[in-house]
């Protein structure tokens, strides 16, 4: 037996191709030195979740199978999802590192984090101890690639149409952050959506509505007269949804497609709103401006004309480099955090420079690390969790009911849009009204 | 001036409709843009182009209705009520005029959200701003030389929207069907000294023919993201075909258009392992933008993928409205395909200067285009009546 046929035992154990060895001894005994022999690993368990997805999986795999065709060497699936090419000739292997490189260089900025070169002649010892760890995990499946069925769409659309739909929405309130003064928490707005956990749960298609994006555009188009009838109607006898938002303190943000704007359900929708001169702001997917870009152009026509704000959703920070989605003419851009936003330098702050901070959110600011990126590049509109247990914790603060309740279960109520949601609040109130009146933030 | 372009003038003040006079104002919808262009006054126009309609009894019917739409704007100020030669209609007015506004579009989306119609219905409705957008304006209706009435060939009944449920079906019968007799060739040409050399062919399915085999009762593009999906089962076969032994022998440089997801899939993986070496660094990849936007990180990764195995990228589809959204340096790509339009030329003065990525001029049908297309330097085109005439070059 050769000393790589070796190595490789000593990588992945005597049987299967993802199991390691059994003892740290038979490293020792199998990695002994030999020149110009060594271990590439790509260090796939190391980028940010959701990565690393089935098709990084499935690409890295192919490149580096093709590389250890041509470098007389192996590839080994690990427990952890990482890949390692075990290789006799290092002629190929300074041209796979920079391909591997700039392959992975928007999911992994740093590739030294992503890329490790071990000799078997020098980094024996490593190579034992990555092993030896590697040993210790239990395995992590590949998630599948989930492809959406139409059928299951139809199911959620069907239910949603035949169910009162206080059981089906979520509210979430975002805020403006003053850096100073007495009250730093100024609500911005409150957004209704459907809540597709709930919606998924009950037809049994978890995951289903965002699996694929097309399908979930098909989706929200489906949706978009259920939700204005409702809204519609909700907002002529001040029921439940509306109720203390609307208004110039607390406008109402909704999310609908192009073809929703276009609609006949929204003229009357508009109509309602201009009697009732309620404050309405419409979120309008970037993926549908740049699918239908005239009847965008159209429908933000719609929305100028009715008095409503246009809002621009759905820009993550990947999106927002790729695309100059100021040119697309919104209100606000929702900008979604994502954990690898601090990793990408300046860009993401001068894309945001040329929307102007002032028309930024940050959405999905789940975290404190979102929060404080956020401050520290100018941005002061949020929204998220975090903004959710800032709202909760001043609430309690304020509420004379609320002796007995946590953070977590005000927060939670306040996100409900039917009573029974808000069960063992004393103060419902309060809770519409989402935040408490010259409401701070720890500094 | 076009002496049947009808208008009616309107006094300001409410209850003042206008009767429809050719003899009342010499005005038409060409002399008032090029009014506004020369004194700088602006105007507002609602343009219903009643004209991209087929005609039919339920046709004849929404015309009315839309005449009846845009009544209320016809009493704004300094309204104007166009009827052009071609059937389309305009109004335009002076000031903002909301409410009127509002109620107008309102009514005329009533009118045209029928669910059956087919296309979207920016292609019914548009708003233009005077002066700023008189050449677009002109160039949709036409300018001076306003074509008579086109004549338009009886239509056949609507066909039903194709639903999720119908979807999968659909999905199901072309997962099993032979697609070979789908696929339909059309070269892009690049300029040369001679005339037209071949650059590549683009090869992509009829879709028309698919659905009249697959699903005759139905509109298969009437919810746009649904056939969207449905090009992903699309993609799948067209990889299947084109991996299958000796397919690619003696095969001219080809495009195809793929769904990014494809590009990543196994599909994809198979058909690249059995590339022949002569094609490769000669195969163009077709994405479309509203792709990369739904999932811009595996769009960065398949195209990093793609060029590392010698892939062409194009953006496929790209108008007017579209090009100042597009971050070219960033989104590092190979072609940028844009959509000949007639008002193109009013709505991109000139396209970005760099050396990448390079642009393809397509639907480049007519002598316009292409007089377009040389003005702008843009040496790739493809169209009805573009074929190669020299040899092909890579």
């Amino acid at each position: 037996m050769d000393e790589l046929d070796r190595s490789a035992r000593a990588l992945v154990g005597r049987s299967g191709t993802d199991r390691f060895m059994t003892a740290p001894a038979t490293a020792d005994r199998t990695l002994r030195p030999a020149s110009g022999r060594g271990a590439l690993i790509l260090h796939l368990s190391r980028m940010h979740p959701p990565a690393p997805r089935a098709h990084h999986c499935r690409i890295a795999r192919a490149i580096l199978d093709d590389a250890a065709h041509a470098q007389e060497g192996q590839v080994f699936a690990m427990r952890n999802r990482d890949l390692v090419l075990l290789f006799r000739r290092e002629a190929g292997i300074p041209a796979l590192q920079s391909h591997l490189a700039r392959l992975f260089r928007m999911d992994a900025p740093e590739p030294a984090n992503l890329i490790s070169l071990l000799s078997l002649t020098e980094d024996a010892a490593a190579l034992r101890l990555y092993a030896a760890a590697r040993l210790q995990e239990a395995a992590r499946e590949i998630p599948p690639e989930l492809t959406g069925s139409a059928g299951a769409i139809d199911t959620m659309e069907e239910l949603v149409r035949g169910t009162p739909l206080t059981n089906m929405l979520r509210r979430q309130t975002a805020v403006l952050i003053r850096p100073s003064g007495t009250d730093r928490l100024v609500p911005l707005y409150r957004q209704l959506s459907f809540n597709l956990a709930v919606l998924e749960a009950r037809v049994a298609a978890i995951g289903e509505a965002h699996a694929d994006p097309f399908l979930f555009r098909h989706l929200s188009s489906r949706l978009d007269a259920r939700m204005l009838g409702a809204l519609r109607e909700d907002l002529r006898e001040q029921g439940p949804l509306t109720r203390f938002s609307a208004g110039p303190d607390l406008p109402l943000h909704i999310s609908l497609t192009v073809q929703g704007i276009l609609s006949a359900e929204f003229a009357a929708f508009a109509a309602t709103c201009r009697g009732l001169t309620a404050e309405i702001g419409v979120e309008v997917s970037l993926m549908e401006a740049c699918g239908d870009p005239a009847g965008f152009a159209l429908a933000r026509d719609r929305l100028r004309l009715a008095g409503l704000r246009l809002v621009l959703d759905g820009v993550s920070h990947h999106a927002l480099l790729l695309t100059l989605p100021a040119v697309l003419q919104p209100d606000l851009v929702k900008l979604e955090w994502s954990e690898q936003m601090p990793e990408s330098g300046q860009a993401i702050p001068l894309a945001m420079d040329q929307i102007g901070a002032d028309r930024v959110v940050l959405q999905g600011a789940d975290t404190e690390a979102a929060l404080a990126w956020g401050l520290a590049h100018g941005v002061r509109r949020f929204q998220g969790v975090c903004v959710d247990i800032l709202l909760a914790s001043e609430r309690l603060r304020v509420c004379p009911a609320a002796a007995e309740c946590t953070v977590r279960q005000c927060q939670e109520r306040a996100s409900a849009t039917g009573p029974g949601g808000q069960t063992g609040c004393g103060n419902v109130v309060l809770l519409d009204r989402g935040i408490a009146p010259a409401a701070t933030v720890p500094a | 001036m076009s002496a049947t372009d009808r208008v009616a003038a309107a006094k300001a003040g409410p209850g003042n409709t206008p009767e429809l006079n050719p003899e009342i104002s010499p005005h038409t919808l060409a002399t008032l843009v090029h009014d506004c262009a020369r004194s700088g006054v602006g105007r507002r126009v609602l343009l219903v182009r009643l004209d991209s309609l087929p005609s039919s009894p339920v046709r004849a019917n929404q015309r009315r209705l839309a005449r009846d739409a845009i009544e209320g704007l016809t009493r704004a100020d300094r309204a104007l009520l166009h009827e052009l030669p071609n059937g389309a209609l305009a109004v335009s007015w002076k000031g903002e005029a909301p409410a009127a506004l509002d109620e107008a579009m309102a009514a005329l989306i009533a009118v045209f959200d029928t669910g059956r119609r087919t296309g979207p219905l920016s292609n019914i409705i548009a708003l233009y701003d005077l002066p700023r957008e008189g050449r677009a304006l002109l160039h949709v209706t036409g300018g001076f030389d306003v074509p008579a009435a086109p004549t338009v060939k009886q239509a056949p009944e609507p066909l039903e929207a194709l639903r999720s449920t119908g979807l999968d079906q659909l999905e199901k019968l072309l997962g099993a069907a032979d697609i070979a007799r789908f696929v339909r060739r059309k070269p892009v040409c690049r300029r040369s000294a001679s005339g037209w050399d071949l650059a590549w062919e683009k090869r992509s399915l009829s879709m028309a023919e698919i659905a009249e085999t697959l699903a005759p009762a139905h509109d298969i593009t009437a919810d746009a993201w649904l056939f969207r999906r449905l090009t992903r089962v699309l993609d799948r076969r067209m990889l299947a075909l084109l991996a299958a032994p000796r397919e690619l022998d003696g095969v001219r440089p080809f495009s195809l258009d793929l769904n990014i997801g494809s590009i990543l899939g196994p599909g994809f993986l198979r058909f690249d392992a059995g590339l022949p070496a002569r094609l490769r660094g000669h195969i163009v990849l077709d994405i479309a933008l509203s792709d990369i936007v739904a999932d811009p990180d595996a769009f960065s990764f398949a195209r990093n993928f793609a060029h590392g195995r010698g892939y062409k990228l194009l953006l496929r589809e790209i108008t007017s409205a579209l090009v100042p959204l597009l971050a070219l340096p960033r989104l590092d790509l190979d072609f940028v395909e844009l959509v000949w339009s007639p008002d193109l030329p009013s709505t991109v003065s000139a396209l970005p200067a760099s050396a990448r990525p390079s642009w393809v001029l397509g639907n480049a049908d007519d002598a316009a285009a292409l007089s377009w297309a040389a003005g702008q330097s843009v040496g790739l085109v493809h169209g009805k009546d573009i074929a190669p005439t020299g040899p092909m070059v890579a």
